[in-house]
């Protein structure tokens, strides 16, 4: 391809990639993309001027006049579209800068109008970046930015030809075209595209070095909220189940402190809110009192819960959470969370534990939950029965108006029981084996669903599992809550967090225990479902992985971010002087260990101590002198010369070489002169190369004349000339 | 302690002195009308980016920034690390033009120069000869050659290189100054001498020649015979008649001197004019020297220098490219020593050219045959379509 046809080409991809983006980003209207998606068509069929129908669509020229009026009419498009249609500055604005888009590329005839074309294609971006925060974005950013480094380094090389097209160059090397009517080489296609590569990597250094300092004048960042449910202060049985099929992202969670991968893989319960009552249909909190976290320090919240400490707490659990904009305020977090750390103004906690802001959030948020899961400690697990506090009893032992045959199953299930636990498990054990897990189930529009689920149809999800084994037993006379959250499985194997879906929204029970404290249960069978990951699924995990580090990185990149990165870098290099600062002390205590040794050693021979040590501490500064100076009188010496003479004297030394296989051989005391003379002497055929050699080397090194491409090939020559001479007519002996 | 550090810090300081100094005289940075415009796109960006706090805003921004970097990245390894070489030619004549040629090299390992514009720099000015370099391999060399033409005699001196590059990205031109001065000396203009009575001149210095010893072949003088004569010029004849060793001298031929004298006194309003009398007296010697004459020039109150043949014009030139106009009031001592000089040019046609017309001069000039001056030669010295500056 030529340089002016690469040149157009690169131009319209730069505003192709820019206007693809933008099409992405905001829905056009379908005329407007048509439009547009012609003027692109002709734009490229215009460069091939060889064709007929480019031919014909070269002259296809309108008028200035025209193209004018069309100007004034998009203009006056711009305001109907501000004030009558979309009645939205942005959308009005976007249409008018796609009808110049179209203006401009109808019109490339002069360069005003190139760089015209590359100023509106970097708004049509730009106002792509204010739309979105997609993924997607990210590979269009970068297209344009590889178009803009051949657009702009073509630009300049084809205005140069131009302006001046009489320039001078060297053809000794093709990395660059010559003239405009030059192809590209592959030499110059791999150069411009290693410059587009600097310009990523500066490109990426600069954007996680500029310091962000948001006014936040214009700031809109708002994004749409995913629809929830099973988080409000009632919940009706079933409600959960709508979502159940909804494979929407709604949070991601890291462990960073959790150790091997074996251990992440756990399903990992992240409670929302919980329920106390029941009312045979729906389930709500009765204690809705709510109370602020203190915050110590900055953007951290401390949780002191009221409930019994729990005597079975396991180690902390570290979670960092970042939650898709959801329509509920709800916190989530592994159970019994101990503090909370993150950019809020404040966090609420009730009596159940639960994690509230003050109003849901209408960004992604990215917070890190403490959490000490409770687990039954060994002394409660033999008890026969527990006294329990008289709160735990009015709050959790509540039951509604249940059908007799519902208690009846309850205490024909606990029957065999010895212990606490062993009702508890009998319980879990029962609704586990007997009943079926299915996500069909009419449970809005039943009277009783409980009843249903536990004695008629059998079948039913989570909640069912959960509020029919809370029912169960509180009827025996245990303690138990509802807890809603998300029960997170999808372990992403690239990216090392859970994945967790609308799909994953989930219930199950907490049981109390005196001294463990509550204690999570959960009823409700797995779902059958394919345990082997598909390669569409491993693609879907690399690209949600893909997903989040690109939110992370690049969307929600912040001054804290970069804050925590100058501490990182601080902290890793006061643990690197640290560390280098112990290991140099270790060494010279060795050394000084040694050194005594080798001492002690000498003294008896009868050399003073004194002497030993000046003697040590000559040689030490003579080898440190001599290792110094030696590397670099080697590079003095080549230095003396410069790259001209270091040629001459390569090629004056080969001359020699090859004269002294004759028998031609220079003596050290011979000057190039007197050496010239002898061979003229002994081999007068070799004389005029030798002779020119001579010139040459006497010229360059001695009186350091330039040396010029032509002398150089010249002097080659010569020199090949001589070797042949030597093959064909050898200097006779008896001269 | 802190006495012990401040050598260190004065050091520090000079280097960084240094550093600047070198930066600012050795290179420069200019915007070009494409880079004015980036630079404020690149600024609505960052201010949209400040505002919103949109991140992808900033990605904009530092991709902004990042070739505005690159490009003054590479045009420094464009314009680094070269190597020039000038070749002057030996002399130049005033508006004459002549070839200069550029020996250019790339001491680069790999990476080229590209789109060079070369421009000399004289007397801390750059002057654009047009000499358009568009690629230069690493390790390569190529020589340039562009026609130079100076206005004014006198010195000439080049103090180096400026080197320009607006490679990658024609945002900003990057200029590199490479130092190497050469001098060179520029001589009067040479004109056509149309007016001038020449074989008239001639005629007159006929008349004044004198017999003068040197190669011929009619007898000048017979003398006795020096250490270091020459053998073969012993008159044998002589010698004998006289038992001493004689030699024959010979009259040389040929004999004819013209003594130009050029007075430096002008005001300074008439220093073209002065400008003028230079080039009529460089183009007086061209012919003279050319039809054989011996020549001394007296160029105010200076030595006298004399020249034959060609050969020798130069040393002329050279006195006349250097002259330097004295102003009226300090004219006495140099119309002093001109009369003088002439009275003691005994042989030959004597000219005298004027620049400034002087009555007081002309009359302390007794011995001169001819005077070229404004007022005797209008039309040479003011000739429709000079080149001299006005």
């Amino acid at each position: 391809m030529r340089l002016d046809h690469a040149f157009r080409l690169s131009s319209i991809l730069l505003a192709a990639t820019s206007f693809a983006s933008l099409a992405l980003a905001i829905s056009l209207p379908l005329w407007l993309l048509t439009l547009a998606g012609v003027a692109f068509a002709l734009a490229i069929l215009r460069m091939n001027h060889a064709s007929t129908i480019s031919g014909r669509l070269l002259h296809l020229h309108f008028s200035a006049l025209t193209w004018n009026v069309f100007l004034l009419l998009a203009f006056a498009g711009f305001w109907i579209d501000l004030l009558l249609l979309s009645q939205e500055l942005l959308p009005a604005g976007i249409h008018f800068l796609v009808l110049l888009l179209v203006n401009k590329l109808s019109n490339l005839s002069q360069r005003r109008d190139v760089l015209q074309l590359y100023a509106i294609s970097l708004i049509t971006l730009l106002a792509s970046a204010a739309l979105t925060t997609q993924i997607w974005y990210a590979p269009f950013f970068l297209f344009y930015l590889v178009a803009g480094v051949w657009t702009l380094l073509l630009y300049h090389l084809v205005k140069e030809q131009d302006e001046h097209p009489g320039h001078q160059a060297t053809d000794l090397d093709e990395s660059l075209p010559p003239s405009s009517l030059a192809p590209i080489t592959s030499r110059f296609f791999w150069t411009t595209n290693t410059m587009a590569a600097c310009a990523f990597g500066l490109t990426l250094l600069f954007f996680f070095s500029i310091p962000r300092i948001g006014v936040g004048f214009f700031q809109h960042n708002q994004e749409e909220s995913l629809r929830t449910t099973g988080f409000s202060e009632h919940v009706d049985l079933g409600a959960i189940g709508p979502v159940k099929q909804d494979p929407s992202i709604v949070m991601r969670v890291e462990l960073p402190e959790a150790v091997g991968d074996e251990s992440r893989r756990e399903p990992l319960y992240l409670r929302g809110v919980a329920y106390n009552r029941y009312n045979g249909k729906s389930w709500s909190n009765s204690l809705p009192h709510r109370r602020m976290l203190t915050e110590f320090p900055q953007g951290t919240f401390t949780f002191r819960t009221s409930a019994a400490k729990p005597a079975g707490a396991t180690r902390r659990l570290r979670q960092d959470i970042l939650l898709e904009p959801l329509d509920t305020a709800v916190l989530f977090g592994v159970s019994m969370p101990t503090s909370i750390t993150g950019n809020f103004l404040s966090v609420q906690a009730d009596l159940m534990g639960s994690l509230q802001l003050p109003f849901p959030s209408h960004t992604r948020i990215h917070y890190t939950v403490n959490s000490l899961p409770s687990r039954l400690v060994s002394a409660e697990k033999p008890a026969t029965a527990f006294l329990y506090p008289e709160f735990i009893a009015q709050q959790y032992l509540q039951v509604p108006a249940l059908d007799a045959r519902v208690i009846d199953l309850a205490r024909r299930v606990t029957q065999p029981a010895t212990t606490v636990l062993e009702q508890v498990d009998l319980i879990r054990t029962h609704l586990l084996t007997q009943y079926r897990y299915n996500l069909d189930v009419p449970t809005l529009q039943s009277a009783h669903p409980l009843e249903d689920f536990l004695l008629t149809r059998k079948t039913g999800y989570c909640e069912h599992y959960a509020t029919a084994m809370v029912m169960l037993l509180r009827t025996v006379g245990i303690p138990a809550r509802l807890v809603t959250g998300f029960l997170a499985t999808e372990w992403n194997q690239f990216g090392n967090y859970y994945t967790v879906r609308q799909r994953d929204a989930h219930a199950w029970v907490e049981v109390y225990f005196p001294q463990s404290g509550w204690v999570t249960m959960d009823p409700t069978p797995a779902a059958l479902e394919a345990t082997t990951q598909t390669w569409w699924e491993s693609v879907g995990s690399v690209m949600d992985s893909a997903r989040l580090t690109w939110d992370r990185l690049f969307v929600n990149f912040s001054a804290s971010d970069q804050y925590a990165v100058v501490q990182g870098i601080r902290e890793s290099g006061e643990a690197m002087r640290a560390s280098m600062s112990e290991s140099l002390t270790n060494m010279l205590g060795h050394g000084s260990t040694m050194l005594g040794r080798f001492m002690q050693a000498l003294i008896p021979v009868g050399i003073p101590r004194t002497a030993l040590i000046l003697l040590l501490v000559i040689t030490a500064v003579y080898l440190v002198m001599r290792t110094l100076r030696h590397p670099g009188h080697e590079s003095l010496r080549q230095d003396v010369y410069s790259a001209n003479q270091r040629v001459v004297i390569t090629l004056y030394s080969d001359m020699i070489a090859g004269l002294a296989q004759h028998g031609i051989v220079k003596a050290a005391s011979a000057t190039p002169l007197e050496f010239l003379r002898d061979v003229h002497e002994k081999w007068s055929e070799a004389w005029p190369s030798a002779d020119a050699l001579t010139q040459l080397y006497a010229r360059v090194r001695f009186g350091q004349a330039p040396l010029t491409a032509e002398e150089r090939s010249a002097a080659e020559h010569l020199l090949q000339r001589l070797r042949a001479l030597g093959q064909s007519a050898p200097p006779s002996r008896n001269r | 302690m802190a006495r012990r550090h401040l050598p260190s810090l004065s050091r520090w300081v000079h280097t960084l002195q240094t550093g600047l100094r070198w930066l600012s005289h050795n290179r420069a940075v200019r915007l070009t009308t494409e880079g004015t415009r980036f630079l404020l796109l690149t600024l609505a960006v960052g201010i949209a980016a400040v505002n919103t706090g949109n991140n992808l805003f900033y990605l904009l921004l530092a991709m902004m920034l990042s070739l505005i970097v690159l490009s003054g990245l590479l045009s420094e390894q464009c314009v680094r690390r070269l190597e020039f070489h000038r070749h002057l030619p030996e002399y130049l004549f005033a508006n004459e033009p002549a070839t200069v040629s550029l020996w250019i090299a790339n001491r680069k390992s790999r990476i080229p120069s590209v789109s060079l514009r070369l421009f000399d720099v004289v007397a801390g000015q750059d002057i654009d000869r047009q000499v358009r370099l568009s690629h230069l391999a690493p390790h390569s060399s190529t020589l340039i050659s562009y026609p130079l033409l100076v206005r004014r005699r006198g010195p000439y001196r080049f103090d180096g290189v400026r080197v320009v590059t607006p490679f990658p990205f024609g945002l900003f031109h990057k200029k590199a100054f490479y130092g190497f001065e050469a001098n060179i000396i520029v001589c009067p203009e040479i004109i056509p001498l149309p007016s001038l009575q020449f074989h008239e001149l001639q005629a007159i210095g006929q008349h004044h020649g004198v017999a003068r010893r040197g190669p011929g072949n009619s007898l000048y003088n017979l003398r006795e015979f020096r250490a270091g004569d020459d053998a073969r010029a012993i008159h044998w004849m002589t010698t004998a008649r006289t038992s001493k060793l004689m030699l024959k001298e010979t009259e040389a031929e040929d004999q004819q001197w013209v003594t130009v004298a050029v007075s430096t006194i002008a005001p300074v309003e008439e220093d073209d004019v002065f400008e003028r009398a230079l080039s009529i007296a460089a183009s007086l010697f061209d012919l003279l020297l050319k039809g054989g004459y011996h020549v001394r020039l007296l160029l105010g109150d200076q030595e006298e220098i004399l020249a034959n043949g060609p050969d020798q014009f130069l040393h002329l030139l050279h006195s006349l490219a250097l002259c330097e106009r004295r102003p009226a009031p300090s004219g006495e001592s140099i119309r002093q020593a001109m009369a003088q000089a002439l009275a003691e040019s005994y042989e030959g046609l004597t000219i005298l050219v004027l620049p400034w017309t002087d009555p007081a001069q002309r009359e302390e000039l007794p011995t001169v045959d001819h005077v070229i001056s404004p007022q005797s030669y209008r039309d040479l010295f003011h000739a429709v379509g000079s080149r001299l500056p006005t």
